[in-house]
């Protein structure tokens, strides 16, 4: 299965445009949210269920991290994922705390909706599959989802996962197990009401 | 529980099969949602938020608060239509409140209410905020208790007449 690129990979690289973007060059700054618009996208959209207010919390995310980098309160100097994440996953939890006083139709959400021509289909898993392991998330609790899209939207590592919680790595192996688990019997409960329903 | 072991990335991958299977899943999801990013996403990200960079740029903590401010005023919007009704409960509440504190001294004073009522200041003050119907009601509220008053004032007399033909 296909991993987004970490920035672990090359930090004296992404040190060096950070640099320059918080310089105020604006190529540098294409760089950087090229490297991660569509990995903070992709949490954005797991949450939102809409492009559109994808889009809208993307853009908040990186509108933060350029008044940050530029006014130099960036400081975490090989830690800019991690960082980045944190601001993406507090954005999150504004939206989920408001999100609460509006209900959601699982059924209807803008992505499942839509053709998605630019996405095309995953290897190995049928759309309808995960269709039903995207309505299955929404039954898991906040703090289990933001392990979930950390890992599997955002791509991030466990140690990074520890960094953006602050939590130990095994605490986060435990977590995601568990958030796993509790995935997988909300599937199982969707599938036995689908017999149930058939029957 | 041994939850999972590393991978090759030093990521973990759950022992349980059918784990192991709903983590590809999620990965697929993943992967499913990245690629749905829209056309274009990035550019205008960037174009839009370089002004950010170049304000955080001119003055970091300008550009901290100017955030934050804007965060803030997004928490203290004013909410649901529940609050906003109950607040305009409680103006009006507040406004019933004062008028009856102004009025209840010239209501437990002896005989000239009507005259009272006249001279009153706080009426002018009310008077000018106030307009419309409301303004009217208020008139038909002070020919009421000037009637109120001249009432009491007859039936004042009228005991008197009733002890001294007793």
């Amino acid at each position: 299965m296909t991993r987004p690129e970490t920035g672990e990979e090359a930090p004296s690289d992404l040190a060096r445009i950070l640099e320059r973007a918080a310089s105020g060059d604006n190529a540098a700054w294409r760089e950087v949210v090229e490297r991660y618009g569509a990995r903070v996208f992709a949490m954005a959209a797991s949450r939102c269920r809409d492009p559109e207010a994808a889009e809208e919390v993307t853009q908040s995310v990186f509108a933060t991290v350029a008044i940050k980098l530029g006014g130099g309160s960036y400081s975490e100097r090989g830690r800019f994922e991690a960082w980045l994440f944190r601001v993406t996953m507090n954005r999150l939890r504004d939206l989920a705390r408001r999100a609460r006083h509006r209900p959601v139709n699982a059924g209807t959400d803008g992505f499942d909706a839509r053709p998605a021509p630019e996405a095309g289909p995953s290897r190995g898993v049928d759309e309808q599959a995960l269709h039903g392991l995207r309505v299955a998330m929404g039954c898991l609790s906040d703090a289990d989802r933001e392990v979930i899209e950390l890992r599997h939207h955002g791509g991030l590592s466990f140690k990074q996962m520890a960094e953006v919680l602050d939590e130990p790595m095994g605490t986060l192996l435990a977590r995601h197990h568990r958030a796993l688990r509790k995935l997988r019997e909300a599937l199982e409960r969707s599938a036995a009401g689908r017999e149930g329903l058939a029957s | 529980m041994m939850s999972g072991h590393p991978d090759e990335n030093g990521l973990a991958v759950p022992e349980d099969r059918t784990l192991a299977a709903l983590s590809a899943a999620l990965d697929a999801l993943g992967e499913r949602d990245r690629r749905s990013a829209p056309a274009g996403l990035a550019a205008r990200i960037a174009d839009a938020t370089a002004a950010d960079l170049r304000a955080g740029a001119s003055g970091s903590d300008v550009g901290g608060l100017r955030i934050d401010a804007a965060s803030t005023a997004a928490r203290r919007s004013f909410g649901p239509t529940s609050l906003r009704l109950a607040a305009a409960v409680a103006l009006v509440g507040a406004v019933g409140a004062a008028w009856l504190a102004q009025r209840a001294p010239t209501g437990v004073q002896s005989g000239a209410i009507a005259a009272a009522v006249g001279e009153d200041e706080g009426w002018s003050v009310f008077a000018s905020v106030l307009d419309g119907a409301a303004h009217e009601e208020i008139g038909a509220i002070r020919s009421d208790a000037a009637s109120l008053d001249e009432g009491l004032l007859n039936l004042g007399s009228s005991t008197e007449g009733l002890e001294e033909s007793l």
